[in-house]
């Protein structure tokens, strides 16, 4: 993939991974997510994000230890690679670009 | 707390990929557990739509590319077991010749309850025939106090009495001498009245059936009875000797007795003619057999 795109939902997802720093993880990142955008998500949603972005190459993941309300399952830990964070960068630049040339009159 | 719906865990082992299964399937009970302390029956509920959910092609393992590997996976194994075998050949043997026994004792012992499940099965109205018995208080023979023994009377009597008594058969078995000429044998009877034609199903090949029996100097003969005295010719109309001093026609043939039937004859004849048969009509006399046809799917 030569320009790997980011779309709407991931990148809200890697926002999220961004500012857990290190300790992102699905029902985290789930849970943040509903507070934040205050409505229901499904975790599958978040899983799904997940997966295209480590092959994008935004996301690297790592296990975590076995903790014992998972029934012995590891935590699966995802952290922003820096071309991930480059991606976040390119987008909040061109948002702020654009958004700094709407023009300063009163809308409504 | 109870665990989640396992049939939708174990639905979801079945179709998750390997290497994200650990990951969802840990997110997923974490969730569960969190909902768990809210309502339980929500929980399970989310569980199982949380699964469903993740049945899409990113989460999906390869099936096709699963099912080669295996397959060359299973042939590596078979590979492997016969050169196990080759190497350790006196354990080898122990164990298929262990094997062999066990699985031969299965199929021998499914063959064998087959067949004793199968026992007077081939009757026309095999579910509907009860046989009679009566208890006799504290005359307990070999553990039990019910015999399976009747006076002559009570068949007619519960057709005459009880309208769903659809038919009632008084019969007694036990072996006959039969000569035909030098031609002597002693097989086993059944002394039956006419209506065991009603209740049992005795296929005539030759002559006639329940009508033969109203006389009682009339004998049928199985297939291979008749052959037995009369070789090739027609049994029909042979007179034979009972008993040394009664003379009987042959007056029907019927189809042999299968193995699996609980009562075995090679030839019938008229209740009079057996030993006791003086005590047809008698209440207090209890040797004979006596059974009923009741309505299909009656619980008497």
């Amino acid at each position: 993939m030569k320009n790997p795109s980011l779309g709407e939902f991931e990148e809200l997802v890697l926002l999220v991974v961004a500012a857990q720093h290190d300790q992102a993880y699905g029902v985290s990142i789930l849970e943040d997510l509903e507070e934040k955008l205050s409505k229901k998500l499904n975790i599958s949603a978040v899983h799904v994000a997940l997966k295209r972005m480590e092959d994008k190459g935004f996301v690297k993941s790592r296990f975590g230890g076995i903790t014992s309300e998972r029934g012995g399952r590891r935590k699966k830990f995802y952290i922003i690679t820096a071309f991930g964070k480059q991606m976040l960068d390119q987008q909040y630049a061109l948002r702020t670009s654009i958004y700094q040339q709407i023009p300063k009159i009163s809308f409504g | 707390m109870k665990p989640p719906p396992q049939s939708a865990l174990r639905f979801l082992r079945w179709f998750c990929r390997d290497d994200y299964l650990e990951e969802i399937e840990g997110n997923l009970l974490e969730l569960y557990k969190q909902q768990y302390e809210d309502s339980p029956v929500k929980a399970r509920r989310q569980f199982i739509w949380n699964v469903l959910r993740h049945f899409r092609p990113a989460f999906i393992k390869s099936f096709s590319s699963q099912s080669s590997t295996s397959s060359a996976m299973f042939r590596n194994y078979f590979k492997v077991a016969w050169r196990n075998a080759l190497k350790q050949k006196l354990y080898s043997l122990i164990n298929l010749s262990g094997l062999t026994i066990g699985m031969s004792c299965f199929i021998l012992i499914a063959l064998y309850i087959q067949y004793e499940l199968s026992y007077d099965t081939h009757h026309e109205r095999a579910d509907q025939i009860y046989r009679i018995y009566q208890q006799q208080k504290g005359n307990t023979f070999r553990g039990t106090d019910l015999f399976s023994v009747s006076p002559e009377p009570l068949a007619p009597a519960m057709k005459e009495t009880f309208p769903e008594v659809q038919a009632a058969a008084t019969i007694s078995t036990g072996y006959d001498l039969l000569s035909y000429g030098d031609k002597a044998f002693s097989p086993r009877v059944l002394y039956a009245d006419e209506n065991a034609f009603e209740v049992f199903s005795i296929p005539i090949t030759e002559g006639l059936g329940a009508k033969a029996l109203q006389t009682p100097n009339a004998v049928l003969l199985s297939k291979s009875l008749a052959k037995k005295y009369f070789g090739d010719e027609s049994p029909l109309g042979q007179e034979l000797i009972l008993d040394n001093d009664r003379l009987m026609t042959v007056m029907g043939v019927f189809e042999d007795v299968p193995n699996n039937q609980h009562v075995q004859f090679e030839f019938i004849t008229s209740l009079k003619n057996c030993p006791w048969g003086d005590d047809v009509g008698r209440w207090g006399r209890n040797n004979y057999y006596t059974y009923v046809v009741l309505p299909e799917k009656s619980d008497y």
